[in-house]
């Protein structure tokens, strides 16, 4: 065991290192502010304040990891999440395991961030630098006051502290919880890179390109991180908490999808400013908006201001993070309005039949998309405060209107890379869309005739939530969603191969193979080829999502020897085993599968886990087998020890491989865009200064990404892995027909601790006892619809997942159906005032006498000349 | 292990606050003045931005062509849109050139200066012909110069731009020549292609790549510099640039 050989007041050094940081953080703060007049000493000055700060804040991490392995249970937060018996990693793990440390964690992460951003600064973009510094070391601030007071990671009991912590929630005790949080935190942190970029343009008035280019490589590695970690958040849920899905629309989850779908918008639209010099004021308050849903989803799931299974523990930090959000909110307005002379360019456009206004109409979606999730996420409080009645907004609602809004996006996504930038002539533009439009026919016309055969059909009978014309329309949209998808699907995969095929015929033509035309072709537009990459992998995502509508579910009860069958599987109980660790008991029961009627000679092993000092929590331990075409995601619900008889649930779920497919390749398109040019990284002027510093930096990138790589390699094994851990609902949930799950998805467990699961997935005796009974009135012949009345007068509005419209409660769905048509008719306004604007430009031109050619004209032409032949070269 | 991991910690604590107090010191004496610092002035950034911005443009250039290869853009609109996009960039490049005249009249004034002050004042000619150097290094910040001018421009005002250039240009450029010979090969001060050692000029650009002996003093200079650091002679065309390949 480790003996300190002096006992430092660990406590202390960790309370010192917080203060520092906040010393720290202030004191680079007016440094900064002073080099923002020119002042290059003080900024020489900010730059190694910055530095110490980050030195600060990596000592109160260190100091904590060092409290934990020592398991100095003085400390409130080391004592509460952590344990003697605990693993080394776990105790790593800890460090962001309750919310005091994540915050810490956070910080932490964010001075990764700032030492690395004015690393790359030095020596350029000298008039931002001061500005960023300044708004980067407000933040620090901010976090630094809440270690301080209301989240403080040091804070100490007052009377010594008990002898032994009461250890991390097994929950909490796995590989997801070592890699889920930090990317997530990674892709939410970013963010403030870009902010304070755009904050400093704002502040210092250098509203030009110069900014996005700066911007551009941060938001991009923050965005990549961002989708990992809703990934890696998918696959969690996937795995670990055992209901069979991935992504439930919680507060949580969309919390961190937010910022997602500004990020991806803002991504779009800084290709307009960077071609086009339009839509400066869109771009910085789309940065803006997408930092502030960073720390407003952070003040979501930790003030717990709206239920979620992922939340932390309710406190008294969500008054810091209101104050902090109306402060961000009035400093960035200002600074907006203030600049907005400078803001607004001239805007024109050649034609509305262009990749810039494709691009307005992919950031109408998804900032539609946003204004739904935001306001289906808070309708819960909204209705509270209105209505004085609490309501609940489920999965149902949010797929209702996701999923058409999503299907339009991917298909603006095959779109918009076809049309040209400027202006698309009709012609060019029907001969690129004659292969997607052909492909997408032959895809839905084999999806509707050979996917009835394998029970796949095009058209579905889904589920209705509303009444009235619009709930009809929806309905049929859902019904025909997954002969959509297929077509939408089709068309996007061929417009992307088509794009590749055509790029590289053009270098072929040049005379090179096929091979090297590809390599070439995406070595040299790496950005672009690489967003196509993602959207390719957007493209599998959707053909995995399209899968949900095709699930299954079967449970039985079986002795050893028994068999359960399952259209081609069969599975075939052993028997219970069971083994011991020093931390829990765990239960598997082995089961044989065969397919096809063909031994296969594998098993699946779905579990039970029974932690030692949470005996009264069993973790459930699903098995999944994975293939491309459908997993077999298998529950054991009970073992009775003496009959080894167990109740299993096994449910069939078509195509969800290709969900975490496509993420890998979103993650490799992000790669691939990112991967840097040592000319991008540095200017040839400091390349010049430093030849070995050049190559270390090329090997630093190749180890990067080589290691980046290799962690996506190893994803597809995580996948199909089984893992170590638990799930919130344990126990069982049978389900026999669609119009019970139809039932049971609309109706909320009331049980009071359970935080409101569906009826569908609650496990609870409750929810056992409220299914019985519900079925029972079934099968009297009561229709569902007077269930549902019957059981929201019995527990109130928020016992039912899709909210009631009744009356003014519209507002819930009308609210972001006329944001979206209002947006869509401001895009469509603009896009024609726009064209006017370019028209009018375009004849007064004509009108001026032409100027003939200079000899000084002639020379600046073959410069041009040059400069382009270098550019080739370079490819 | 387990008595690794705390003491890992332990030193990682230690590392950072030792790290954040280094770091606040050299805080503390750059705002208190005591180091020098140079951070370019006003027309290097200018200048920087219209690079970044001939850069855009060339890019978008080289673009439109290949989408109108790849045949996604009928040749008409191809003939408008690229006209559009050249004369911007001819007028990018013109700028890049009046850029230039502050650091013409600069450079003027230096040789006035140099020549009145210098007993070596036999060496105008010298620092004329250290033109060839000059260009190099010119070009290299510029990349855009028509070659149509190298003609119609007088020298002097070319040679020095680089004169003029803040400290922060001469000083980078030692380490350069420096890194190049450690690792036995000479970096081209201007485009950083390899050279073998005993190379004189490049064998990509055909710049000055062997150092340069001051006529003066004999101190051993780098291959592009005008003036020698030890006693400010002009460097003498010698070995400089006449031998130049053309
Ligand atoms: C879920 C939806 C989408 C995602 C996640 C996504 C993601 C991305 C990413 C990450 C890039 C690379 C950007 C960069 O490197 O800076 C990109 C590029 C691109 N995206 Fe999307 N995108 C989506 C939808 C769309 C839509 C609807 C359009 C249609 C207008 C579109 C058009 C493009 C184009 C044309 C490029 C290439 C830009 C270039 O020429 O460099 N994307 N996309
Ligand atoms: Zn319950
Ligand atoms: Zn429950």
């Amino acid at each position: 065991m480790f003996r300190p050989v002096l006992t430092p007041d660990i406590p202390f050094f960790g309370d010192l290192a917080v203060c520092l940081i906040l010393v720290s953080a202030a004191y680079t703060l007016a440094l900064s502010l002073g080099a923002a007049s020119g002042r290059a000493h003080l900024l020489v000055a900010a730059r190694a304040g910055t530095f110490a700060t980050c030195g600060f804040v990596l000592m109160a991490v260190a100091v904590l990891a060092y409290a934990f392995q020592t398991h100095d249970f003085r400390i409130t937060y080391v004592a509460r999440y952590s344990d003697r018996s605990m693993p080394w990693w776990y105790l790593v793990t800890s460090l962001w395991g309750g919310q005091d440390g994540s915050l810490l964690w956070w910080t932490f992460l964010m001075s990764g961030y700032t030492a690395a951003l004015t690393v790359w600064m030095r020596g350029r973009y000298v008039e931002l630098q001061p500005y960023v510094l300044a708004t980067l070391m407000g933040i620090f601030l901010f976090f630094g006051i809440l270690l301080l007071f209301p989240a403080n990671p040091f804070a100490t009991y007052l009377d010594g502290g008990p002898a032994d912590g009461e250890g991390l929630n097994p929950l909490l005790q796995n590989y997801w919880m070592a890699i889920h949080p930090p990317s997530l935190y990674m892709g939410f942190v970013g963010w403030s890179v870009p902010f304070s970029i755009v904050f400093a343009a704002l502040l210092s008035g250098r509203l030009d390109n110069e900014w996005v280019h700066m911007a551009r490589p941060w938001a991009m590695v923050t965005w990549a991180f961002l989708s990992l970690g809703l990934l890696l958040g998918c696959l969690w849920s996937y795995e670990e908490l055992g209901w069979g899905g991935y992504w439930a629309w919680d507060p949580v989850e969309n919390a961190s999808f937010m910022p997602w779908l500004t990020g991806t918008a803002y991504l779009h639209s800084a290709l307009i400013q960077e071609r086009r010099s339009m839509l400066k004021v869109w771009n910085v308050f789309l940065i803006c908006l997408t930092f502030f849903m960073t720390i407003f989803g952070t003040f979501l799931t930790r003030s717990g201001l709206i239920a979620s299974v992922h939340a932390f523990a309710q406190s008294d930090i969500g008054t810091y993070f209101v104050w902090f959000m109306v402060f961000l909110a009035v400093v960035i307005t200002a600074a907006i309005l203030y600049r907005l002379p400078k803001l607004v360019g001239t805007h024109r456009i050649e034609s509305m039949l262009s990749r810039e206004f494709a691009f307005l109409v992919n950031n109408w979606i998804l900032l539609g998309m946003t204004v739904g999730v935001l306001g289906a996420t808070l309708w819960p409080k909204i209705s509270d405060f209105v209505y004085g009645e609490e309501a609940t907004v489920g999965p149902p609602f949010f797929n209702e209107w996701m999923t058409p809004l999503g299907l339009a996006l991917l298909f603006l996504a095959g779109l918009g890379p076809l049309i040209a930038w400027r202006k698309a002539s009709g012609r060019s533009l029907l001969m690129s869309l004659r292969a997607p439009a052909i492909t997408a026919v032959v895809a839905g016309a084999v999806h509707a005739l050979v996917g009835g055969m394998i029970g796949r059909p095009a058209i579905v009978n889904g589920e209705t939530i509303y009444g009235g014309g619009l709930g009809a329309i929806m309905g049929v949209f859902h019904d025909a969603a997954p002969l959509v998808s297929s077509v939408t699907c089709g068309f996007v995969a061929a417009s992307i191969v088509q794009e590749f095929a055509r790029g590289a015929a053009v270098r072929m033509r040049k005379g090179e193979s096929l091979f090297t035309a590809l390599f070439k072709l995406v070595a040299r537009a790496r950005r672009r080829y690489g967003g196509y990459v993602v959207h390719l992998g957007i493209v599998f995502m959707f053909v995995g999502f399209t899968g949900a509508a095709y699930d299954r579910t079967e449970e039985a009860a079986l002795l050893p020897g028994g068999t359960m069958d399952l259209g081609e599987y069969d599975l075939q109980y052993e028997g219970p085993r069971r083994e011991v660790d020093p931390t829990k008991q765990m239960i598997f029961t082995d089961m044989l599968l065969t397919r096809h009627g063909a031994a296969s000679g594998q098993r699946v092993s779905p579990a039970k886990f029974i932690y030692r000092l949470r005996p009264e929590m069993p973790t459930t331990e699903v098995a999944i087998h994975s293939r491309p075409s459908e997993d077999l995601y298998v529950i054991m619900a009970t073992v009775d020890p003496q009959t080894r008889r167990a109740t299993f649930q096994v449910k069939v779920r078509p195509l969800v491989w290709w969900i975490w497919f496509g993420g890998m390749l979103v993650l490799l398109g992000c790669v691939i865009s990112l991967w840097p040019r040592t000319v991008d990284l540095l200017r040839a002027e400091d390349a010049r200064a430093k030849g070995p510093g050049k190559r270390a930096l090329r090997l630093a990138t190749t180890a990067f990404v080589a290691l980046l790589l290799a962690f996506l390699a190893s994803l597809p094994a995580w996948a199909s892995a089984q893992a170590d851990s638990s799930s919130l609902h344990a126990g069982t949930v049978v389900i026999h027909d669609d119009e019970e799950r139809q039932l049971f998805h609309t109706l909320l467990c009331d049980c009071g601790s359970c935080e409101r699961l569906a009826l569908d997935t609650c496990a609870c005796s409750w929810a056992e006892d409220k299914r019985a009974e519900l079925r029972a009135r079934m099968a009297a012949g009561e229709p569902n619809e007077t269930l549902i009345r019957s059981y929201r007068a019995q527990y109130g509005d928020a016992s039912i997942s899709i909210p009631s419209d009744e009356g003014s409660r519209k507002v819930l769905w009308v609210g972001p159906l006329v944001a979206l048509v209002l947006g869509g008719g401001a895009v469509v306004v603009m896009g024609r005032r726009w064209q006017r604007a370019y028209a009018e430009a375009t004849d007064a031109r004509a009108a001026e006498p032409a100027v003939a050619p200079t000899a000084a004209d002639a020379g600046y032409e073959s410069a041009l000349e040059d400069e382009l032949r270098r550019h080739e070269d370079e490819s | 292990m387990n008595d690794v991991i705390p003491w890992f910690f332990l030193t990682l604590a230690a590392a950072g606050l030792l790290t954040a107090l280094f770091f606040l010191w050299q805080s503390i004496r750059a705002a208190l003045g005591v180091v020098e610092v140079g951070v370019g002035d006003n027309a290097d950034r200018d200048r920087a931005r219209l690079l970044e911005r001939k850069a855009a443009l060339v890019d978008g250039i080289a673009d439109l062509r290949f989408e109108h290869d790849a045949g996604k853009i009928t040749t008409e609109d191809f003939a408008v849109v690229d006209a559009q996009m050249r004369a911007e960039a001819k007028e990018v490049l013109r700028a890049l050139d009046e850029e230039l005249t502050p650091y013409r009249a600069e450079a003027e004034r230096l040789i006035e200066a140099h020549l009145a002050g210098s007993s070596l004042s036999s060496d105008a000619s010298g620092l004329l012909s250290g033109d060839g150097d000059a260009e190099g290094a010119d070009t290299r910040r510029a990349s855009s110069r028509p070659p149509a001018r190298r003609a119609s421009v007088p020298a002097p005002g070319e040679a020095d731009a680089d004169a003029a250039a803040p400290p922060r240009r001469r000083r980078s450029r030692p380490s350069a020549s420096d890194s190049g010979s450690r690792d036995n090969h000479l970096l081209c001060p201007q485009c950083m292609a390899p050279n073998v050692p005993e190379a004189e000029f490049c064998v990509e650009c055909q710049a000055r790549v062997a150092p340069l002996p001051c006529g003066a003093c004999e101190t051993v200079n780098d291959a592009d510099a005008t003036f020698c650091k030890k006693c400010g002679a002009a460097l003498s065309a010698r070995d400089g640039v006449e031998g130049r390949p053309s």
